[in-house]
Formats: C-alpha cells, sequence, structure tokens
C-alpha cells in the first residue's frame, strides 16, 4: 500500500498511511495539490518533510493521528464546537508527558495544522495554569517578574472591574 | 527549549482562550509578555448581566475535563456568590462598570481589544446612567467593536442605540423598526447578522435594501408572532417586486403558526442553510387538532444543518400532555428526517411551553412514563443516526414538563433518593408543603401546595440560568456561559408569591379561612421578602446547592437511562457490544447534554464504557 513517509528535523523517516497522515490539513493539502493520484495504484512513497519537528514529538503526534484516523470531528471553526467539548480520557492520558514535550506537541500540532490535537494540546495547558496565583504561576512556568510593584500594582487596578468578587 | 513564554503567538492565543478572566488577569500580573495577549482575550468579548456565571465546582473536573463554554465570555457582573441580595449585586455591578470606564479614559487602547460588547436583562437606572457613560466613551475613542447586543428594547431606546452608525463599525445589528433596513446598508456597509426585534409602524421594505440583505449570513426574527409576520410579509411583498436570493444566509428562524403554515420561501436556500430554528404550535384545537405542524414542517429539507431548535409555541393552556405528546412526535419525526439528509447536525434544542403552574389535567403516572420514555429512549435512538459527528443536546425546560405529572413528582419527593442528601432536604421540602399555598387568580382562592407547583417552580429556576432572550432564540445557547440562580422559595412565575402558613395546611380549616378573607375582601398580596414572617426557608435555607442537588440527582437517573448506565457502576460494555445486555454503551455519540441548566459531559472509559460528570451540580457533602 503506498505510504506518505514524513521526515523528522533530525532525519528520522515515518511512514504512514495516507488517512493517518491526512489528519495534519498541512500535509491533507500538500497531497491534494502536489500528489493528487497518491494511492490510486500509484506505488511511488510520497516524501514529506518537517523541518520544525523532532522524531520523538513527530513520533507522538502520527500516534495520536493513527488512534484518530477513521474519526471525523466537528466542525473546526465551530466556537461552541470546540469550547463545549472537554478533554478525552484517552487525550489526557496521551498527554501525560513532561511540559516541554507537552509544548512541542502543540507547537507541532500547530506547524501541521492539526486543529483537535492543538486545542486539547492547549486545554491541557490552560488546565496548568488554572486555581494559581500570579506568584504561583511564575513558579510552574519558570516566569520572572519584570513589573515594578508599582506597575504590578497599577496593572491591578486598571483591571480590578473583571475580578471574582 | 520551549516554555510558556516561547510560545508562538498564536499558539498562546489559542491557550488563552480558554482561560478564565481571573486567570487571564493572573496570567498578565507575571511578566509584561503576557500582558497583551491576556488583555486582547480579558476585554474581547464583554457581558453585563446582574447574576454571576455559573461555574464548575471545584471538584467537578477531577475525573475528566470539563467543557470551556463558561470561559466564552468576560462577563460584568454582580458578587460571584449568587445568594447575596439583590441590592448587593446591583453596588457591586455599578462598582465594576465604574471602574472599567475609568479604566477605558486612563488607558483608551484597551477600547482597541473590544470586539462585541451584549448586555442581558433589564437594569435600575443607577446602572443604565453608567452603561449610558460606558458606551459614549466607547463612542469617542478607536474600538475594534464589531457587535452590540443590548438585549432589553427600552434599554436600546434609552442608549439611542439606533444612532451608533458613525461610532462603531458593527456587522451584526438590532432594529426595532423595518425603516432601519433602509439605511443599513450606507451606515454599516459590512453587516452580517441583522437582529428584527420589531418592526415599528412600517409594513414595507423597499428594494433599496436587497443589496443589504442579500449579504446577510445572519437574519434572527424575534420570536413573537407578530413582529414575525410583520417582516417576513415584508420580505414576501418585496420578493414579489423584484425577486432576490440571500445566498448568503446560513442562520433563519421561522414562527409557524395556524395562519401561516403555508407561506413559502424563496429567497431562502435552506440546502445551504446551517442554523435552523423554528417555533411550532397550533391553536386552533377544535378545527385543526395540530394536524397543520406536520405539513408545516415539509416545507423545509436541509442539506447541511448543523444546529436545530424547536421551540413549542402553542399557548401553554393548551399543553396537556396528550397535545404535547402529539407535538413531540412531530417533532421527533421532523429530526429523523433531518438526521437522515444531514448528517452534520451537532447541536438539537427542544423547549416546550410548560403550564407555568404545572396544572395539567391529564398529569398521571403512566403518561409520564410515556413521556420519560420519550426522551430517555426514542430521542437517543434517532440522535445515534448521527455517526460522523459528537452531538450536543439541549432541554432547557424538560424537567419543568416532568413537575406536570403529579404522581411522578410525589414519588420523587417521598419515595425518591435515598442518599443522605437527599433523605434530609426533601424531609425539608415536605415541611415546606405543609406550611405555604399558592394562589389560584382564576377562582381568586389560595390552595394548599402540592409538589407539581413547588418542583415546577425550582425547575423554572434552574432553566433560568440559561435564560431564553425571545430575540436569539435557543440556536447558539452555548455560545455563551450559564447564568447562576437562586430561589427564595416563595417567588414564582405564575402567581403571586407562595403564602406562608402559622400551622400546617391540614390544621387550618380551609374552606373557613378562605371564606372569611373573601367576605372581608382581604388584600390578596402577599410578599413572603417584604411581609415580616419568620419562615425559615426565606431566611435560612440555601436553595443552591442544596435543593439544586435533589433535583441534580433526579435528573441524573433521566441521563442514566439515555445513555444506557442501568446498573450504576457495574457497567460492562463487552457484554452490550457482544449483544448480550444493551448495558453502558450508547450509539449516540453525545458530547454533552443540558437539562433545565444541568449541564452532563460525556466520555469514555478505556475500555469504552461510557460515563459523564454533571459539571455544575455533581454536590457530593
Amino acid at each position: 500500500m503506498t505510504k506518505v513517509i514524513i521526515i523528522s528535523s533530525d532525519d528520522e523517516r515515518f511512514p504512514v498511511d495516507i488517512e493517518t497522515a491526512s489528519k495534519s490539513l498541512l500535509i491533507k493539502n500538500m497531497i491534494a495539490d502536489l500528489k493528487p493520484d497518491l494511492g490510486d495504484g500509484d506505488d511511488e512513497d510520497f516524501e514529506i518533510p518537517t523541518p520544525n519537528v523532532r522524531a520523538n514529538v513527530l513520533s507522538k503526534v502520527l500516534e495520536w493521528c493513527e488512534h484518530y484516523k477513521n474519526t471525523v470531528f466537528s466542525d473546526e471553526d465551530d466556537e461552541d464546537a470546540r469550547k463545549s467539548g472537554g478533554i478525552d480520557s484517552w487525550d489526557r492520558n496521551f498527554l501525560k508527558v513532561d511540559q516541554e514535550m507537552l509544548y512541542e506537541i502543540t507547537l507541532a500540532a500547530n506547524y501541521l495544522n492539526i486543529r483537535q490535537l492543538l486545542d486539547t494540546g492547549c486545554k491541557i495547558i490552560a488546565e496548568m495554569i488554572k486555581h494559581k496565583s500570579p506568584e504561583e504561576l511564575r513558579k510552574t512556568f519558570n516566569i520572572v517578574n519584570d513589573f515594578s510593584p508599582e506597575e504590578e500594582a497599577a496593572i491591578r487596578k486598571e483591571n480590578e472591574w473583571a475580578e471574582d468578587r | 527549549m520551549a516554555t510558556l513564554q516561547t510560545l508562538q503567538s498564536n499558539v498562546l492565543a489559542d491557550i488563552l482562550w480558554f482561560l478564565p478572566q481571573q486567570l487571564l488577569l493572573n496570567l498578565a500580573l507575571t511578566n509584561f509578555h503576557f500582558y497583551e495577549p491576556c488583555l486582547k482575550q480579558l476585554y474581547r468579548n464583554i457581558v453585563v448581566q446582574i447574576n454571576p456565571p455559573l461555574q464548575p465546582l471545584a471538584d467537578a473536573g477531577k475525573r475528566m475535563g470539563l467543557g470551556f463554554i463558561d470561559l466564552s465570555k468576560t462577563t460584568i457582573c454582580g458578587f460571584s456568590l449568587v445568594s447575596k441580595s439583590r441590592d448587593a449585586h446591583l453596588k457591586m455591578l455599578h462598582a465594576k462598570l465604574q471602574t472599567l470606564v475609568i479604566s477605558l479614559r486612563v488607558n483608551p487602547k484597551l477600547a482597541e481589544y473590544i470586539e462585541t460588547i451584549e448586555t442581558r436583562g433589564a437594569f435600575p437606572p443607577e446602572i443604565v446612567s453608567v452603561l449610558e457613560q460606558f458606551f459614549s466613551l466607547l463612542a469617542l475613542i478607536p474600538n475594534s467593536i464589531s457587535k452590540i447586543y443590548i438585549g432589553e428594547a427600552t434599554l436600546r431606546t434609552r442608549l439611542d442605540y439606533q444612532s451608533w452608525n458613525s461610532s462603531f463599525a458593527l456587522t451584526s445589528v438590532t432594529i426595532d423598526d423595518l425603516s432601519q433596513l433602509d439605511s443599513l446598508g450606507t451606515h454599516f456597509p459590512s453587516v452580517r447578522e441583522v437582529i428584527v426585534a420589531g418592526t415599528g409602524k412600517t409594513t414595507s421594505l423597499s428594494p433599496s435594501v436587497i443589496p443589504t440583505l442579500k449579504q446577510l449570513q445572519r437574519l434572527s426574527i424575534r420570536d413573537e408572532l407578530l413582529v414575525y409576520s410583520v417582516f417576513t410579509g415584508a420580505l414576501w411583498d418585496l420578493y414579489k417586486q423584484s425577486p432576490f436570493m440571500l445566498e448568503k444566509l446560513r442562520t433563519f428562524n421561522v414562527v409557524h403558526d395556524h395562519d401561516n403554515w403555508t407561506h413559502g420561501f424563496p429567497y431562502i436556500n435552506f440546502n445551504t442553510l446551517e442554523n435552523f430554528q423554528v417555533s411550532l404550535g397550533c391553536n386552533h384545537f377544535h378545527s385543526c387538532n395540530q394536524e397543520c405542524l406536520e405539513s408545516g414542517l415539509l416545507r423545509f429539507e436541509f442539506l447541511s444543518l448543523k444546529r436545530l431548535s424547536i421551540i413549542q409555541n402553542t399557548q401553554y393552556k393548551y399543553n396537556n400532555h396528550t397535545n404535547t405528546e402529539k407535538w413531540d412526535l412531530v417533532v421527533f419525526s421532523f429530526i429523523e428526517t433531518i438526521v437522515e439528509t444531514s448528517d452534520t447536525l451537532t447541536y438539537l434544542s427542544i423547549r416546550h411551553n410548560v403550564p407555568p403552574d404545572g396544572n395539567i389535567d391529564d398529569g398521571i403516572d403512566g403518561l409520564y412514563l410515556r413521556k420519560v420514555k420519550l426522551y430517555t429512549h426514542i430521542l437517543p435512538a434517532l440522535l445515534a443516526n448521527i455517526k460522523s459527528h459528537v452531538v450536543n443536546l439541549v432541554l432547557p425546560n424538560f424537567m419543568s414538563s416532568l413537575a406536570c405529572y403529579e404522581q411522578a413528582m410525589n414519588t420523587l419527593m417521598w419515595i425518591g433518593c435515598k442518599c443522605t442528601h437527599c433523605q434530609k432536604y426533601l424531609e425539608l421540602l415536605d415541611q415546606f408543603l405543609l406550611y405555604h399555598r399558592y394562589y389560584i387568580r382564576d377562582k381568586g382562592v389560595f390552595k394548599d401546595l402540592q409538589t407539581t407547583q413547588l418542583i415546577r417552580s425550582m425547575s423554572e429556576v434552574l432553566s433560568d440560568r440559561m435564560e431564553y432572550d425571545h430575540n436569539l432564540g435557543d440556536l447558539f445557547q452555548l455560545f455563551q456561559p450559564m447564568q447562576n440562580t437562586t430561589w427564595n422559595f416563595h417567588d414564582n412565575k405564575f402567581s403571586i408569591p407562595f403564602r406562608c402558613l402559622p400551622a400546617k395546611t391540614y390544621e387550618i380549616d380551609e374552606m373557613e379561612d378562605e371564606l372569611q378573607e373573601a367576605s372581608e375582601e382581604k388584600e390578596k398580596y402577599f410578599d413572603a421578602v417584604e411581609t415580616p414572617n419568620d419562615c425559615v426557608f426565606l431566611h435560612r435555607e440555601k436553595f443552591t446547592p442544596n435543593y439544586t442537588t435533589v433535583i441534580a440527582h433526579f435528573i441524573d437517573e433521566l441521563v442514566r437511562k439515555m445513555v444506557h448506565l442501568n446498573r450504576g457502576n457495574a457497567e460492562d460494555v463487552d457484554m452490550a457490544l457482544k449483544g448480550e445486555i444493551y448495558d453502558a454503551y450508547s450509539e449516540m455519540r453525545i458530547n454533552k447534554i443540558v437539562i433545565n441548566g444541568m449541564d452532563y459531559n460525556f466520555d469514555h472509559e478505556l475500555n469504552g464504557t461510557i460515563f459523564f460528570t454533571n459539571s455544575y451540580d455533581t454536590y457530593d457533602p
């Protein structure tokens, strides 16, 4: 069967079937534009380089694509479809990785244009931010405070209308 | 090395899209890098309302991720604790709005982040006054506002909404008179949405509005027969004069009535419509008996519908079990046709017009079981035909419908949930029934409160979490957070507040009492809040979460039935898949069910067994 060979930034080759690769809108469009007859008896594999994605990240992303290859997601531009969905248990389990890997998977999903995986990554990062004070956020995400006490007070005052009371 | 600070700006913006307002503020305070992206998201969509938004219980999301729908707007409201007095909420809302006005004066750049502003409900003069300041200020400074929706007609007039054409580049406009459509294209060349809240004295449209109409993507007509008839009548006359087609239209609604069900819509291509609402009803019971409903629905055929809302608009006095069941069956048949042709459906809502006092003449137990079967077996089976998309099902007042069945509500009250929590609070509700009466306007007398009126009133408070706006309908209910509501155990929407009694109902000679009052021509009005009394429910009992949990446990059971969680936690999906037992396995690809403001999110265990979380009301004392 004809395969799409996705090549990572460190030159590792990942042969996958067309359905799996097509979860990425970037790859799907590339196939449509450059190799529209792929899979129609054309036995030649199609190579796609992903210069921004390391092999261990690409491997995870393709594992996700393989899992969901037969799933049709709701309209990806639809705000309530995106916001009304929680995080699927399988996804939550799948993304139990260290913080850096989570960012890299999310960035790869953004680069490869895989909306559902990008949203799930963003939701999990958003959950890490939840229930934390500015100080706790700095600690968790290794953020350096570059505001003077006066600037911090001014920002608080400017936006205190939005605070939970 | 990737960190939160090094993420690309569009990825950071996506993350911020899923954060509540307090967290956006907290993150903005950590480092200058986050200041602008966080404030852009914080100011983007603003809603002004008195009640606080409903927020998930702290421990509700432990097992699964809940939806993020409560984060879709930044809410300016009263206190986050809903049980505060109305005065306290208003003071807080006033203070917040004033602070926002000052912030915009000091830093006008913030206005450039605002894209939409909505106000929900009516406000007292002091809030209206600060809203006037807010909008006047925005009109003077550069801004990115494309939509301002003022839900209440008198507030629109007071704020002089129709004169804002030179101040904002709106793409969504609300009109109160058809004549306003004439100049719409000139004032708002980018308009894509028109909300017809009223038609005024004008009854016709001039051909000059056709180019504006043709570029509309959304057309929402107030769900009121008079407004609808005048507007669609004017559209029809215009079409006859100069035929046109609304090719770009994706959202439209119809108000069906016995006298208009034959009207056609040659200017609308239903094949490309994505969002459709129909208000469906017939009040000609002697001559028609709702036969026109099915025929009326035959006018609509879809190929790519995403959202469908159906609203019962038969007068509630006709809506007993028999008539509503007939309505339900017509609606289900319509849904069946749609899912066969539009596999794209992702949202369905069905709203009934339930008698406010819950009194129907055929609310017997057998018919209650039929009603439950319709919605817990037949409807999920219909939705199971949608194979390629997950579905959101919204039944804004299904519990209110069930409250009309007295025997079933008696069962809920006296032999219902046996958990410790329900045992305690159901017993208190039993006491409540014994010390309260409700007023029947037609007969001019107070009667002993029954479970029907009590549960109906409780359900209505929950239903108001997803308040119905007649201009907007139900199609986009999941685009905004629900509001938190509470109850003082006495106010109700069908009569004057419940009357507190000094003794149990059966200890008072009812006839004597009522006759005496009638002979004395005593003032019937009773307001528990303003009348000094020692009713423990008025002064000490908390509706949320103590009593909402009681209703939640009842609705939980209905939802379990819908997805075949027949044996509590002892499900075995493997057995279900082998066809041995239909257990814990639903063919319905359901994402979310909302019943009377109770929000159920679904997920699957790793072995495939379905489970759900009631995100706002799973109170475990």
